[in-house]
């Protein structure tokens, strides 16, 4: 009863009703386009580690107008992750994260045990 | 004749070395740093020299300068490839031994620091003596710059008839000659607190290692920040792709120094106040010593693809070795040392500063390693798996920004609790105005700004951090003692200010910007956010290295220029020069794409809070620049 009544519920309650609110007033702008979204995950390959979103190259221009074909063709995600691949080898794809999910946890996992034993170790209890 | 001098100055730097590691004397170790320092600063002024005059009998001149390029970029080639760079490196390492030298004069576990660091310099004048020295004189010129070159003096020698010149982004921005020496005296400072600090433990005076780390590591810090920055506004001015942050491998290993030490700088104030977390700084100091070795080995060694790496040389395995050996160095003085260490006291209440600074260094740690995994993996798996993988800024994105937002909620509990131990419910009461202020503040935003329910807990977030720092200075003008007993405490919540506007710039830019691209010919009109761009014809000047395109767009009140250069030693396309006007919220960046004929392909960009993320870097910089002098003042 008495978290019910502190400052800290009340804040925390303040803070996620606004969130909600905030987020439901933007809710139909925030449509990242698929273009948009492939467009940042695929790598030129003739720049140096840019993605085709951030080079001014035409090679990267190129590339975008091939991806809006595909996407105008309702190609699915995999199949136009599976062509890129095929041309142009994994590195194409700048988030392999995403299908391989051990590039995930294991730094996750890792920090967690850190802090862990960190905390363990320095902290009096 | 430079490269002769050069050459033999070079090896003199090594004796000199090696007489100041055995020397016997106090005056001799006086005498013997001073001859290093005075002969490293005639090196760099020789080399530009060299430049400045077009020597092109040094390869080094010849395949990295040009008669053609002008007086600043020449200048400005000395650290545009990697052997003129560790020539930089080390000016600036004896740079830091002169601070050691002045600064630290009467301290008992001098010597062994003394030793160490030169130790590092002459680490780095091995490789240039052995392998790459940037004075090797030229003995087989090509039609343009140098096929083969000599590491010995007093050779015939043949003078290359046309230099190469730097590669054409660096001759493109004038911040290409100021981003890479701040840099680097962050960068390269991070291996004085190591040589403080193993000095202290081999000779036993473990009293003020921490004092005296912390001073070098928040000069590095400064400069770390202020180079970082710097490189991200040249990002955003040249590369013409309208970001500043790309997390390009590069970028990485200047960022991974930099969390450790932000982290270091809160963690050694826990020692020095209570004692505690003693051989966590050590192994703080150590990894910051050791990123910055692996951050040159990514950066020099070629194994990874970036804008920024330029070399394939045998650098790689050399520093490899460097940094093994040091480790190791390091691991056993630490394991020399158990005992001492067994004397770090434990924190009491994780709920007080100590432990807000112990979950930040937590986090910070958390982040640097997070940033090395994504740097590092795509190297080992190519190395296992014969396949070559590349990550982007999703995975940062993903697991960087948690980390952070985390932070910035430690700022806010920062801004009032007490230095050993707070009741969080007291904090949660004090704080509860304000976060009810940034929470309408956020609501009367929400109508203007696209807000995901992760961009809006970091508006949240920010503004509340904001709004507690206000709402504290106001209280402290009240009380007129306030601001002038804690400076430590001020420095540090005016950068956390800084860091807050920072993260309100960054979260805008990336979720508000947008960008649409035209096909256009001359004297037509562009119609991009409710404005209208009137395209004018295309205007070509002819300098002696370069031609630059360049197209007026004129707005009712203003030009924009967005120019393409092209380079005359450069087989690359031109480089396209972005075209911005400036505003506080939000920037029109415009860029040329390509010309073909009288059609041209321009694309706009609305670039949202640039303006904000200079301001907060600025502001974070300041406050570090009044600690420092505080700090100098003081003693």
């Amino acid at each position: 009863m008495y978290l019910i009544k502190s400052n800290i519920f009340k804040a925390i309650s303040i803070f996620i009703l606004t969130i909600g609110v905030i987020s439901q007033i933007n809710l139909n702008i925030d449509q990242i386009s698929r273009l948009e979204y492939w467009s940042s995950v695929l790598r030129c390959p003739v720049c140096q580690g840019e993605v085709i979103s951030d080079s001014p190259s035409s090679f990267a221009s190129d590339m975008k107008l091939e991806l809006e074909q595909q996407i105008n063709l309702s190609w699915s995600d995999n199949e136009i992750k599976q062509y890129w691949i095929e041309r142009y080898g994994e590195q194409i794809i700048t988030n392999p994260h995403k299908s391989n999910p051990i590039l995930l946890t294991i730094p996750i996992s890792i920090s967690f045990i850190f802090a862990f034993v960190f905390i363990r170790k320095i902290v009096d209890r | 004749m430079i490269s002769s001098i050069g050459i033999l100055s070079t090896w003199a730097s090594i004796i000199i070395c090696l007489l100041l590691i055995y020397h016997k004397s106090q005056f001799e170790r006086e005498v013997y740093s001073r001859l290093l320092i005075f002969n490293s600063v005639f090196q760099f002024l020789l080399l530009e020299v060299g430049l400045l005059t077009d020597d092109f009998s040094v390869a080094y001149i010849a395949n990295h300068s040009a008669s053609s390029t002008p007086t600043l970029y020449k200048f400005a080639s000395l650290w545009g490839a990697l052997d003129g760079s560790i020539l930089l490196w080390i000016l600036c390492l004896t740079m830091y031994l002169l601070y050691q030298v002045k600064r630290f004069k009467n301290n008992l576990s001098k010597d062994y620091e003394n030793k160490i660091f030169t130790v590092i310099i002459l680490f780095f004048y091995g490789f240039i003596i052995f392998q790459s020295n940037p004075f090797a004189g030229c003995v087989e010129s090509g039609t343009i710059g140098c096929l083969e070159s000599t590491l010995l003096p007093f050779q015939q020698l043949d003078k290359a008839s046309i230099g190469r010149g730097p590669n054409p982004l660096l001759q493109n921005h004038p911040l290409m000659a100021i981003h890479p020496p701040l840099l680097y005296i962050g960068y390269v400072g991070l291996a004085l607190p190591f040589a403080i600090t193993l000095g202290s433990f081999m000779n036993k005076k473990r009293e003020d290692w921490i004092l005296r780390s912390r001073e070098v590591a928040r000069i590095s810090w400064l400069f770390l920040t202020i180079g970082i920055s710097l490189g991200a506004a040249w990002s955003y001015e040249v590369l013409g792709w309208g970001g500043y942050w790309a997390w390009d491998p590069v970028e990485n290993v200047s960022f991974i120094p930099w969390l450790l030490c932000t982290g270091f700088l809160h963690s050694s104030i826990v020692q020095t106040k209570n004692n505690s977390l003693v051989n966590w700084n050590y192994v703080l100091i150590g990894l910051m010593f050791s990123s910055t070795i692996y951050g040159t080995f990514i950066t020099r060694s070629g194994v990874l693809m970036s804008v920024h790496s330029f070399s394939n040389g045998p650098i790689g395995q050399y520093l490899l070795l460097g940094l093994f050996i040091s480790l190791f160095v390091f691991l056993i003085m630490g394991w020399r040392n158990e005992i001492y260490f067994k004397k770090s006291k434990k924190i009491a209440y994780l709920s007080g500063k100590f432990g807000l600074f112990t979950i930040n260094n937590i986090l910070l740690s958390s982040a640097a390693f997070i940033v090395l995994i994504g740097t590092s993996y795509p190297i080992y798996f190519e190395v296992v798996n014969q396949r070559q993988i590349s990550i982007g800024r999703g995975f940062y994105d993903q697991l960087i920004a948690p980390i952070f937002l985390l932070l910035i909620f430690l700022m806010i509990l920062g801004v009032n609790t007490k230095i050993k131990s707070t009741n969080i419910k007291t904090v949660f009461e004090q704080e509860y105005s304000n976060l009810i202020i940034s929470l309408i503040f956020a609501l009367i935003l929400s109508f203007y700004v696209i807000f995901k329910p992760s961009v809006a807990i970091t508006f949240i977030l920010c503004l509340w951090l904001i709004t507690s720092i206000i709402h504290k200075t106001l209280i402290s003008f009240k009380s007129k003692n306030r601001f002038s007993s804690d400076k430590t405490y001020w420095s540090g919540q005016i950068a956390h200010l800084g860091i807050a506007i920072l993260s309100i710039g960054i979260i805008m830019n990336m979720t508000q910007s947008y960008s649409s691209e035209y096909e256009i010919g001359s004297g037509e009109v562009v119609y991009f956010n409710n404005q209208k761009y009137n395209i004018d014809e295309i205007n070509q000047i002819e300098y002696e290295e370069k031609r630059v395109l360049t197209l007026n767009i004129k707005t009712d009140k203003k030009i924009i220029v967005p120019a393409i250069n092209i380079f005359k030693n450069s087989f690359q396309q031109g480089i396209s020069t972005p075209g911005i006007e400036r505003g506080i919220l939000s920037d029109t960046y415009i860029t040329i794409k390509s010309i073909e004929g009288s059609k041209l392909k321009l694309i706009f960009k609305k670039n949202m809070g640039i303006q904000i993320i200079w301001m907060g870097l600025a502001i974070i910089a300041l406050s570090q620049i009044w600690k420092v002098i505080y700090v100098f003042n003081k003693k």
